[in-house]
């Protein structure tokens, strides 16, 4: 695993119980904030698995 | 938490007779059962007692433990080197973090299943890592992955680093805290190490040495994080009534175990919180001592963050104040401070003696054996160990 990665706890809007530690992609430390409004990407990892990781889907003001 | 007002605090039967510590180190090599022995004889003898009257044995975590040196002497062992002729006997992990063992000693001289009980907590991380170049992180082994681990490790949170520094940067979103801020506590314990010629870092520690190492996991930078050692401490719990040497007997006030949140390291709703609010409330509601009575306190500190969560759980400060509160540095946590913390060097600079380090020094601090690091008059010590939803604290007093 390339060092840095960027670790988070997301909360999901359906699922007010649950929060999914996971990884953020397609984003550098810098530009990660609390609050930050991501949605879900799948990543392959082998035949029939898939890891739910998470992308920005643009900034948000306040957090949750 | 009124509900226990009026019940019996059965920790109260109980006492810590005696105290017992080998050698700690980085890579001593010697075994888990060499050291545990060391500290176990240490302990009986320093409670004026034998190895006949040693009728429990009680440790964490058990044999379960995949990580290197991180259990590395089983009850068995020491039972069969030491024939011990037991009435009862515990290890494992799961439970209220490290001082489970402890609480269960406590529990098992309370109930009267035993009438002298040995509390060991052995590491030998320092070798073992050293040896397998493995550091301690989850799934590097060959075993599967389970429980709350599986839903962390596939994303490579693979480390307490990484769990916890996910609280401290939640705790620094929402109030404030800083890493110069944070920085108090490993600069503190390495003050307090350098007074302890037992603690295993002890050239000075400065802020610009502090926030230049490296990050391990943001916010959590190198000093943020325990030495891995090898060494064991033991105590020895006894019926009330039934220690010999009262001259070294410290005594259980209460003690807080409680998990009222959820138990996982990410579910929980306020990421600021962990196990050690709930404890900490437990506690209090056990006892009429209050906060301001503490004299001394050990406060984990496997990373510098979790000694917050302990020191805001126990009500030190109001919530969300550790910032300001720890600007004070050494006025405030120094051994001539208002409120003297890790006087040993805590696992930051003392070595990461999982929990009973911090114990060994209360009782150390409330006998008055602290010495060269002595918190005068101390009378009354907070305990905790443990980080996320592991937790567990426990207020000691002298008896005098």
């Amino acid at each position: 695993m390339e060092v840095p990665y960027v670790l988070a706890v997301v909360g999901l809007d359906d699922a007010p119980d649950v929060q999914l530690t996971t990884r953020l992609v397609d984003v550098t430390p810098d530009e990660v904030q609390i609050g930050l409004a991501v949605e879900v990407t799948f990543e392959q990892v082998s035949d029939d698995l898939y890891l739910p990781l998470f992308k920005a889907v643009g900034p948000v003001e306040a957090s949750r | 938490m009124s509900r226990y007002i009026g019940r019996r605090i059965g920790e109260r039967d109980a006492v810590i007779s005696g105290i017992g510590r080998s050698t700690v180190g980085r890579v001593l090599g010697r075994t888990g059962l060499s050291l545990t022995i060391d500290a176990a004889l240490q302990a009986i003898a320093d409670a004026g007692l034998t190895r006949d009257d040693i009728d429990g044995v009680s440790s964490y975590p058990g044999q379960s433990s995949q990580s290197p040196g991180m259990s590395p002497c089983s009850i068995a062992e020491v039972q069969d080197a030491l024939r011990l002729q037991l009435n009862w006997h515990s290890a494992g992990g799961e439970g209220p973090g490290q001082l489970g063992a402890l609480f269960n000693a406590i529990a098992a001289v309370s109930t009267g299943y035993a009438n002298h009980v040995l509390v060991f907590r052995t590491v030998t991380e320092s070798s073992a890592q050293t040896a397998s170049r493995r550091a301690s992180v989850v799934g590097s082994g060959s075993s599967r992955v389970g429980g709350n681990m599986q839903w962390m490790v596939p994303f490579h949170a693979v480390s307490a680093a990484n769990w916890i520094g996910v609280y401290a940067q939640r705790y620094m979103h929402d109030f404030g805290l800083t890493r110069e801020q944070l920085g108090q506590i490993p600069l503190n314990q390495r003050r307090h190490a350098a007074l302890y010629d037992e603690a295993i870092f002890r050239d000075p520690l400065t802020l610009d040495d502090y926030l230049d190492a490296r990050i391990i996991s943001y916010p959590l930078g190198l000093y943020d994080c325990d030495v891995p050692c090898d060494g064991s401490c033991a105590v020895v719990v006894s019926r009330a009534d039934a220690a010999p040497d009262l001259r070294k007997v410290v005594r259980v006030e209460a003690l807080g175990a409680a998990l009222t949140g959820r138990n996982s390291w990410d579910q929980r709703a306020d990421l600021t919180e962990t196990a050690a609010h709930d404890c900490s409330k437990m506690l209090w509601a056990r006892t009429d001592l209050t906060v301001d009575d503490v004299d001394t306190a050990q406060l984990y500190d496997g990373f510098s963050f979790l000694t917050i969560t302990w020191l805001e759980g126990l009500g030190f400060f109001p919530k969300g104040e550790a910032g300001p509160w720890l600007e004070a540095g050494e006025a405030r946590i120094g051994l001539g401070g208002k409120l003297p913390l890790n006087t040993n060097g805590g696992q930051l600079s003392g070595g990461r003696l999982h929990g009973y380090g911090y114990l060994y020094e209360a009782c150390a601090q409330l006998r008055g054996d602290a010495v060269g690091r002595q918190v005068e008059g101390a009378e009354v010590a907070v305990v905790a160990a443990g980080g996320g939803p592991l937790g567990g604290c426990i207020l000691l007093t002298a008896d005098r």
